[in-house]
């Protein structure tokens, strides 16, 4: 089995050879460069979804404004005072960073868990685009609670997006992500086009003199649609900061802060944030409200913003799906051994468009987000710990580098721990992460102390 | 053409994007003639945005 991890670990090393060097100073990005990239990242076709969800599930008004802004808050400082300066400190990728400290063998499981991952987030990409094709050909989407799929147009249509962006993503990544830096900025004026035409048609004046009173009342008006769990601050407050927990807490866009020059760059994912998961998901609240809280993006967005709507629908889960299945393809080409890249982002592609198929993926982005941030959390601890922890406690760092280890096992049981003490909380997904991160660093620091005693 | 002239283009397409929706609001254009308005200024914003980024690519060449 060891030597199985150490072939599979040195053709993943090749992989990733060309970004094992520290980022050299030359190499440095400015603040503004940053600004542009969190901005790009966080307005995705997921957006459409989730504000809208914060209507079915019941949010007041006031509750929702003060829930984002407090989340994104939060979010921002764990990229700032977590990530960060880490990221500057090492200028290292995650991948190779707890190579050092939890050995090859741990990095393969962490990368095949986040190719699943992917894979399930950008099946969720193609589906939400599904919606505006289907909206356009005049059939309608899976209702809320359907797991499986049951309509043939809906299994098509998924399908056949789903063979088109894999081919796509096969035959001009690059090319592509081109375009994608052109969608960006034309998809927040699309959130707030719909969302200004729906006040309109929810009866908000010319002079907007009845703005709070139509908010408060005709969408974010405490009830919650039938069978949907009703949602308070906290949930808001949770989900926003936790949206992107894997990124943050979980330290894999070390992978992009690594070309900071300094920590407060981290601040700069303030513009990812707020435009992103405040505003955005406000718009798609109002205009999830302007279609009677029928959770159907491509209707959202057809009757919000016509054929302009539809095509942003569309063009948002094409442009957000194909990075997410080149990522999934990197990640699961540690498995694959001598397969070209091509093949390995068809298979990807083919996998996430069955997952496509099924609307559960996309009815419960809220929770998959959720699960998606909890699961590589405890990672984030264990590289946490060893850095700031371990130094201060006269812990040795880098053990599985030192020692040759092909897996830090305390790490894998702190992870596998971690992740069933969560999974037991009896207490909301949204909250279960918090207590779980406490846990694996403490847990993680108490395990290499014991150890070297 | 200059490639100023394509992103100055490119920006006032995203700013009809904008306008379209607050003349609506504001009951100074009908439903059809904002999705009207949207759906052409989306175009222009590809087009023009399109070049604007291409002139950029190949500047740095």
């Amino acid at each position: 089995m060891s030597t199985g991890f150490s072939q599979i670990a040195s053709r993943m090393d090749r992989l990733y050879e060309y970004d094992r060097e520290p980022v050299a100073s030359g190499k440095l990005q400015t603040g503004w460069q940053f600004a542009g990239l969190f901005a790009g990242e966080h307005v995705a076709a997921t957006e459409f979804v989730i504000g809208a969800f914060f209507v079915l599930h019941g949010v007041r008004a006031a509750d929702l404004i003060a829930g984002l802004l407090i989340g994104n808050t939060l979010a921002v400082l764990c990229w700032a005072l977590i990530c960060a300066p880490i990221a500057v400190r090492t200028r290292l990728t995650l991948y190779w960073y707890l190579r050092r400290i939890a050995g090859p063998g741990l990095t393969l499981l962490y990368n095949v868990a986040n190719a699943l991952l992917y894979c399930v987030l950008a099946g969720a990409m193609i589906s939400v685009a599904a919606t505006g094709v289907l909206t356009v050909l005049g059939f309608p989407a899976p209702p809320l609670g359907q797991v499986m799929p049951e309509s043939p147009a809906w299994v098509i249509v998924t399908l056949a997006l789903g063979a088109a962006f894999t081919t796509m993503a096969v035959l001009g990544f690059e090319k592509l992500s081109k375009f994608a830096s052109v969608c960006s900025p034309w998809m927040f004026p699309m959130f707030i086009a719909g969302a200004v035409f729906m006040l309109g048609r929810l009866g908000v004046r010319p002079d907007l003199g009845n703005l709070w009173e139509v908010m408060s009342t005709r969408v974010w008006n405490g009830v919650a649609t039938p069978g949907q769990e009703q949602f308070g601050i906290w949930h808001v407050t949770f989900f926003a900061w936790s949206a992107n927990l894997a990124m943050h807490v979980g330290l894999s866009d070390m992978a992009l802060l690594r070309y900071a020059k300094s920590w407060r760059h981290g601040l700069y994912s303030a513009f990812g944030m707020y435009p992103g998961h405040l505003l955005c998901w406000l718009c798609s609240g109002i205009m999830v409200a302007g279609v009677n809280r029928e959770m159907n993006p491509g209707l959202m967005a057809f009757e919000a913003a016509g054929w302009a709507g539809a095509a942003a629908v569309m063009i948002a889960g094409w442009t957000t799906a194909n990075p997410t299945l080149y990522r999934a393809g990197l990640a699961l080409q540690t498995i694959t051994p001598d397969w070209p890249r091509w093949k390995i982002t068809a298979a990807a592609g083919a996998v996430t468009s069955v997952l496509a198929c099924f609307p559960v993926f996309f009815l419960k982005l809220l929770d998959y987000v959720a699960i998606y941030g909890l699961v590589l959390m405890p990672v984030g601890a264990i590289v946490l710990a060893e850095h700031w922890i371990f130094p201060r406690l006269g812990i040795p760092q880098y053990q599985a580098e030192k020692r040759g280890w092909i897996m830090n096992w305390r790490a894998l049981v702190v992870w596998v721990g971690t992740l069933a003490f969560c999974f037991a909380l009896p207490t909301h997904l949204f909250f279960r992460w918090l207590p779980g991160y406490v846990l694996a660093l403490a847990a993680y620091t108490l395990l290499m102390r014991w150890r070297r005693s | 053409m200059p490639r100023w002239i394509y992103g100055a283009l490119a920006v006032l397409s995203l700013a009809a994007c904008v306008a379209a929706p607050l003349l609506y609001l504001r009951q100074e254009v009908s439903e059809a003639a904002y999705k009207n308005v949207l759906a052409a200024a989306s175009v222009a914003w590809f087009l023009f945005g399109s070049l604007w980024v291409r002139g950029a690519g190949r500047r740095k060449d």
